[in-house]
């Protein structure tokens, strides 16, 4: 199967990253022989096979109590921010 | 023999007895460190003064007689742990300035058994490759030949605790990653069971696979180290609620005859090099010339692990990195608008092989193809795990090489994805049945015109991790394996 850069192009919107024209040639071939390889599954009969999603099953994995804890100060998590003003992020104008 | 060439345990018993002290050999490691890591690569951050620290309180509570399991051992972190006050990057330009406010479990686990943070070190970006060529940080040398890869991901780990720039590291392990350069490298590496470490803190790739680990130049290490790092925590609700054993004490307790070893004939096929094959059958009949019975055993979906790893792998990355945004912490490149922002931040942030498999997963978890994908695949996923459970009822463990052949050479398979990652054959099924595996020396050939190491894999059921540890130290003392010289 052949993915063409119209595609490649619509799953860059989808990841949100930009592709210049010769990085979308690239996908474009990289992505087709991963999509042949990965194809090989169709293959395998599995009529009547639960899908698995984790090897560890929804009942042995419980919730911790809902307390409130101290770990996380703004003024430690605020650090990393590539903008801050008055301990806020400041992020791009998403209102017009 | 210098102070950096003590393993874990030989360095906590001569710090514990105070023969040195632990400022002593964080200062000799560091040393080592600054003299090698211009050609091996190894480590991406190294905080002096942080592992100095830590290294005097280790020797104070020395002093005041107050040891702790692993008191003052400097040890090496991938840089996918987060490690609270020191930079964690994943390797990837989109963090290369993230200075993580907490710490993960794994590593606070290892700082309460007295643990040093000597350093963090190099690996693929965001854990995705074979040959550590995908770090934003360049690529990890080889210490047994400088043209090859340590393998990856955990490619900085492995290549520092096999050239001694520290005694043991963690590494993390979702399709091998632990296992293949542990086996590239001449050391020991052990995925446990899924679960048996906790996952919080912890940089995430595949979630369901993801499995954080240990790199040790012998078992007894192996396991102590993996014994201070593992156990049940709350923040990660998949984590398994089981006590944790005592492994390194009870390393002996092996009963080789009668033991029951599966050789899956599925894994004994062409690509595999005939030299790393005798090897494997060498290592095979020093258990069988002391009782143990080689069984031939069939995991008839092994073809489609693969396959099946290289769709629920990238579908969970691809969910996982979207919280890249550019707003709250990591790299931002600004647009003209909030789209713009967060397209700009990304495309410069990740590297080529991360772009690839964000967009691989973004296509098979879309709609209209998600059933015949994503479903799919978690379909096979079911299939593979059931292989592994049948092939349980009859052995006790399963042997296999670790890799189809030793170290490639760096840029060797840097173009073509589908080759690198079949690279990773005898090792991911492990990881989609959630199984503890590990590698270890088994012997060393001739190959392209090096003579390089080969590891010996051995899977056992969920939670086996002892009797693992039990027949890779049976296997240990069965080999004459020379570790690379210092």
């Amino acid at each position: 199967m052949s993915i063409n850069s119209e595609t490649v192009n619509k799953l860059a919107k989808l990841s949100a990253l930009k592709l210049d024209e010769a990085t979308t040639a690239e996908l474009s071939h990289d992505l087709s022989n991963i999509l042949d390889f990965i194809s090989q599954l169709s293959e395998v009969s599995t009529d009547g096979v639960e899908p698995m999603a984790s090897t560890v099953g929804s009942s042995v994995t419980p919730e911790r109590e809902d307390k409130v804890t101290a770990e996380n100060d703004r003024e430690n998590l605020l650090k990393n921010s590539p903008k801050q003003e008055m301990g806020f992020f400041v992020v791009p104008r998403v209102v017009e | 023999m210098e102070l950096y060439e003590l393993g874990l345990k030989e360095a906590a018993n001569k710090i514990k007895n105070r023969e040195i002290t632990s400022v002593e050999l964080t200062k000799a490691l560091l040393d080592r460190i600054e003299e090698r890591n211009g050609e091996i690569n190894a480590y991406v951050t190294v905080d002096r003064d942080h592992a100095l620290k830590m290294a005097e309180e280790s020797d104070k509570r020395i002093r005041e007689g107050n040891p702790r399991l692993i008191e003052g051992v400097p040890l090496g972190i991938k840089d996918l742990f987060c490690t609270k006050d020191v930079r964690t990057t994943a390797c990837s330009h989109i963090l290369d300035n993230f200075v993580p406010p907490y710490e993960s479990t794994v590593t606070e686990n290892l700082w309460k058994a007295g643990g040093v943070l000597l350093g963090k070190t190099n690996m693929d970006e965001f854990a995705m490759g074979s040959s550590n060529e995908t770090s934003y940080f360049g690529p990890v040398k080889n210490p047994w030949d400088l043209t090859r890869t340590p393998g990856g991901s955990s490619g900085g780990s492995a290549a520092a605790v096999a050239d001694y720039q520290c005694p043991v590291a963690t590494g993390s392990d979702t399709g091998g990653s632990i296992r293949q350069p542990a086996s590239f490298s001449g050391i020991v590496g052990i995925k446990p069971t899924y679960g048996r470490c906790s996952r919080f803190g912890m940089v995430a790739f595949a979630s369901s696979l993801d499995q954080a680990g240990v790199f040790a130049r012998n078992v007894e290490d192996a396991a102590l180290m993996l014994r201070c790092m593992s156990g049940y925590d709350p923040k990660d609700s998949t984590s398994a609620d089981r006590p944790i054993e005592n492994y390194d004490e009870k390393l002996d307790q092996l009963e080789i005859k009668g033991m029951k070893i599966g050789l899956p004939k599925e894994y004994f096929i062409e690509g595999l090099d005939p030299t790393v094959k005798q090897i494997i059958d060498d290592a095979i009949k020093n258990f069988t010339d002391k009782g143990a019975e080689v069984v031939e055993i069939s995991l008839p979906h092994t073809k489609y692990a693969v396959p099946a790893y290289y769709i629920v792998a990238p579908a969970e990355a691809a969910a996982n990195l979207a919280r890249y945004d550019g707003m709250r912490y990591g790299l931002r490149v600004e647009g003209d608008n909030l789209m713009d922002t967060y397209m700009k931040t990304r495309t410069e942030g990740f590297g080529t092989e991360v772009k690839r498999r964000i967009m691989i997963g973004n296509y098979t978890l879309s709609s209209g193809y998600y059933d015949a994908y994503y479903t799919k695949a978690q379909r096979v996923r079911a299939l593979i795990t059931k292989d592994f459970e049948e092939a349980f009822k009859e052995v006790d463990f399963i042997f296999t090489p670790t890799t189809p052949t030793p170290a490639f050479k760096i840029g060797g398979k840097v173009d073509d994805p589908v080759q690198m990652y079949l690279n990773d054959i005898f090792t991911v099924a492990t990881n989609l049945a959630g199984l503890p595996g590990i590698s270890v020396p088994a012997g060393k050939m001739d190959y392209e015109g090096a003579n390089l190491p080969v590891g010996l894999q051995i899977i056992g059921p969920a939670f086996s991790e002892q009797n693992l540890l039990n027949a890779a130290y049976a296997h240990e003392k069965m080999t004459n394996f020379e570790l690379l010289k210092a």
